[in-house]
């Protein structure tokens, strides 16, 4: 059997097979030997040799969530990692870092932005965070104003690729 | 006239709040506890016998409205109000107004807090009583002067806010160039931060470390000292790991830091629970810093090792109560992770959200001090702390490894939290050697990203059988994830990749 699934941004493919009798889990090449699998309601529990080590996992919509030794992922089904900075392709829709109230709207429809331009100034936890272009673009249209609530992944504006 | 407490309001929300909740109730006093609205539902408002909604979600129409937080007082009956940390707890006006209501303020006196409050004039009365405090010198508004004054000190210089704290209205100036512009910016946030824009220059330390002395003071002019804590570990002048005692403390220093707290803390007859901060510098020298004039975070630490409960202390000593005469002795170590809902590879954003599933450590010599619990909503108009874990053990080396083990098996389902990253700090060779600077996160670990393939592996590997067993809420991942992505339901999540987009690294 074949998974494949994004998490973050990361795409990851595995593959679940048996040797020995035993279930074998490949992660994108690396293979762990589970000599034990066993499920309660809010957790998988994994024997990896000889090692006992208890996931908690939670599933909505065929998104699978696991959480271990302080890390928590989404895993999102099916599909291909999305362009994020690290790839360096304009991407147009500026969606939120995080949960929290947008401070101020820094740009509006028909503004040219330099990249590193701030954007947007939003605010989580006594936090301030600058939201900025990492491309030369044309401001198409703001979906926020200052003082509404975002979520993370929440859309706040659309730009259009400018060239020099 | 003081009297014993019968009942309490909890000024303050989550796991302090719990935790002064489960003091109270020990001692047989009543708890009222208030909420606002994105914490209707919360821990600490179960935790308490009544619960008060204040209205509002942002913290100045609730935790900080003092109007609200008396109204609330006087319609539950309560006779004694406890300020927690943060929010109100250092406020001169609030400790004011209960009092001016006829009720307990559980901390020291308005003019204790109104003293210590201003740091220029908490320096000049640490100064008074005899403790080192580093040079420093007025800011005088013009440029040259000021430079000239920088220049004397030596650079590099802090501009500090005399209502200063939590490191806000404050900026490390390495050369005279950005003199004026720290200046400028470091009033801006004081303003802002504090209603108070004054400013003034000290001496910068190279090679930091904070340590702390904890000091208890009685309404009869008595004073207990309960020992040091290290607090080197921050990021942004937040502390993140605490310990007690330092590792780089011996009996000689012990006895002359602790020396000069008391004596700071008598010379203004200090009543409650009080904290003595210095920075010490490589040579061993140490300065006064600040005093907290309220019961810190990592007060556990040392209720861990001198085996106290500071809570209980405080609530007996504003009932007029009298203090041991002799300090507890301490034993053992004990270290404390503050747990918080922030991205440490992504520049440590904040990351709140729905908490699907929680499994909080236990076992011998652990404490968790957490309000987190399935299917809580962690509001982002407050704080980023989820939870304290807190060590103990006879030397600090099993107390590192218990720490280890107890931050391994707390899951937080949901979002990340800054928990790997707290492993990987006391994993470290550093850790072990006791070899942070308060300086040393935000030089060295600016751009930390996880390591742990391992984690990952495991994770992915559950959910791969998880997926296999049809145990899958929601349908379609086994479907659509077998046929290589054609039908995955789309959702919100989906373009949380893009994000990434509009942030700098």
């Amino acid at each position: 059997m074949e998974l494949r699934f994004r998490v973050g941004s990361r795409s990851v493919e595995m593959v679940v097979g048996e040797h020995d009798g035993r279930t074998t889990v490949t992660i994108d090449g690396r293979e762990l030997v589970l000599d034990e699998v066993s499920f309660d309601d809010r957790s998988v529990t994994l024997s990896i040799d000889g090692v006992r080590r208890r996931v908690l996992v939670d599933s909505e919509r065929g998104h699978v969530h696991a959480a271990i030794g302080g890390h928590s992922y989404e895993f999102v089904p099916g599909e291909e990692a999305t362009a994020d900075q690290d790839s360096g392709r304009f991407t147009p829709e500026i969606s939120s870092p995080m949960p929290g109230k947008v401070l101020a709207v820094l740009v509006g429809p028909g503004d040219i932005v330099e990249p590193d331009a701030a954007l947007l100034l939003l605010e989580a936890m006594k936090m301030e965070t600058t939201v900025r272009a990492t491309h030369k673009a044309c401001v198409v249209e703001v979906r926020v104003v200052a003082g509404v609530m975002v979520g993370p992944g929440d859309v706040l504006l659309r730009l259009e690729e400018a060239l020099d | 006239m003081p009297r014993p407490i019968r009942k309490l309001l909890i000024a303050n929300r989550s796991e302090i709040a719990v935790r002064i909740a489960q003091t109270a109730r020990e001692m047989g006093i009543a708890t009222v506890a208030v909420y606002a609205d994105p914490d209707a539902g919360g821990e600490h408002a179960r935790a308490c016998d009544e619960a008060v909604a204040l209205g509002g979600a942002s913290s100045s129409e609730s935790y900080l409205d003092i109007a609200k937080l008396l109204a609330a007082a006087r319609r539950s009956g309560a006779d004694a109000v406890h300020p927690g940390y943060g929010f109100l707890a250092e406020r001169a006006d609030f400790a004011a107004a209960v009092e001016a209501a006829g009720l307990t303020f559980v901390g020291p006196t308005a003019a204790s807090i109104q003293a210590m409050g201003d740091k220029i004039r908490a320096r000049s009365a640490a100064e008074a009583s005899g403790v080192p405090v580093l040079p420093s010198a007025p800011v005088t508004g013009d440029d040259a002067c000021d430079r000239s004054a920088a220049d004397k000190l030596g650079f590099p210089v802090l501009v500090k806010a005399a209502a200063g704290g939590g490191g806000r209205g404050m900026r490390l100036v390495a050369d005279a160039a950005a003199l004026s512009d720290a200046i400028a910016s470091a009033q801006r946030e004081a303003g802002s931060s504090f209603g108070d824009d004054r400013v003034y220059l000290e001496k910068f330390v190279v090679g930091p470390r904070h340590i702390e002395i904890q000091v208890f003071g009685d309404a009869h002019g008595h004073a207990v000292l309960l020992g040091e804590r290290e607090c080197s570990v921050q990021r942004r002048h937040q502390k993140i790991i605490e310990e007690a005692p330092s590792p780089i403390v011996d009996e000689a220093m012990r006895a002359k830091m602790g020396g000069a707290a008391v004596d700071l803390a008598a010379s203004i007859r200090y009543r409650g629970a009080g904290t003595v901060e210095f920075v010490v510098a490589p040579d061993g020298n140490f300065y006064f810093l600040e005093m907290n004039t309220r019961l810190q975070v990592e007060h556990a630490v040392t209720e861990a090792v001198t085996n106290t409960d500071l809570v209980r202390w405080q609530l007996e000593v504003a009932g007029g109560a009298r203090l041991p005469q002799t300090a507890p002795t301490a034993r053992g170590h004990a270290i404390e992770c503050r747990v918080c809902a922030e991205d440490p590879a992504n520049g440590f954003l904040p990351s709140a959200g729905r908490v699907r599933r929680v499994d909080h450590p236990r076992g011998v010599g652990i404490r968790v001090d957490s309000a987190l619990r399935d299917e809580w909503n962690v509001p982002v108009q407050y704080d980023s702390m989820l939870a304290k874990v807190i060590a103990w053990a006879p030397d600090r080396s099993q107390a590192t490894r218990r720490m280890i083990a107890a931050l391994e098996s707390f899951p937080i389902l949901g979002f990340t939290t800054n928990i790997a990253f707290l492993l990987e700090l006391l994993r470290s060779e550093r850790f072990a050697r006791a070899g942070f600077f308060t300086t040393t996160l935000d030089t060295e670990f600016a751009a930390w990203k996880p390591a742990d393939e391992l984690s990952f592996d495991i994770a992915a590997a559950a959910v791969a059988m998880l997926v296999r067993s049809g145990r899958t809420r929601g349908g379609s991942a086994h479907d659509s994830a077998s046929h290589g992505g054609a039908g995955a339901i789309p959702g919100p999540w989906q373009t949380l990749g893009a994000w990434r987009v509009g942030e700098r690294t």
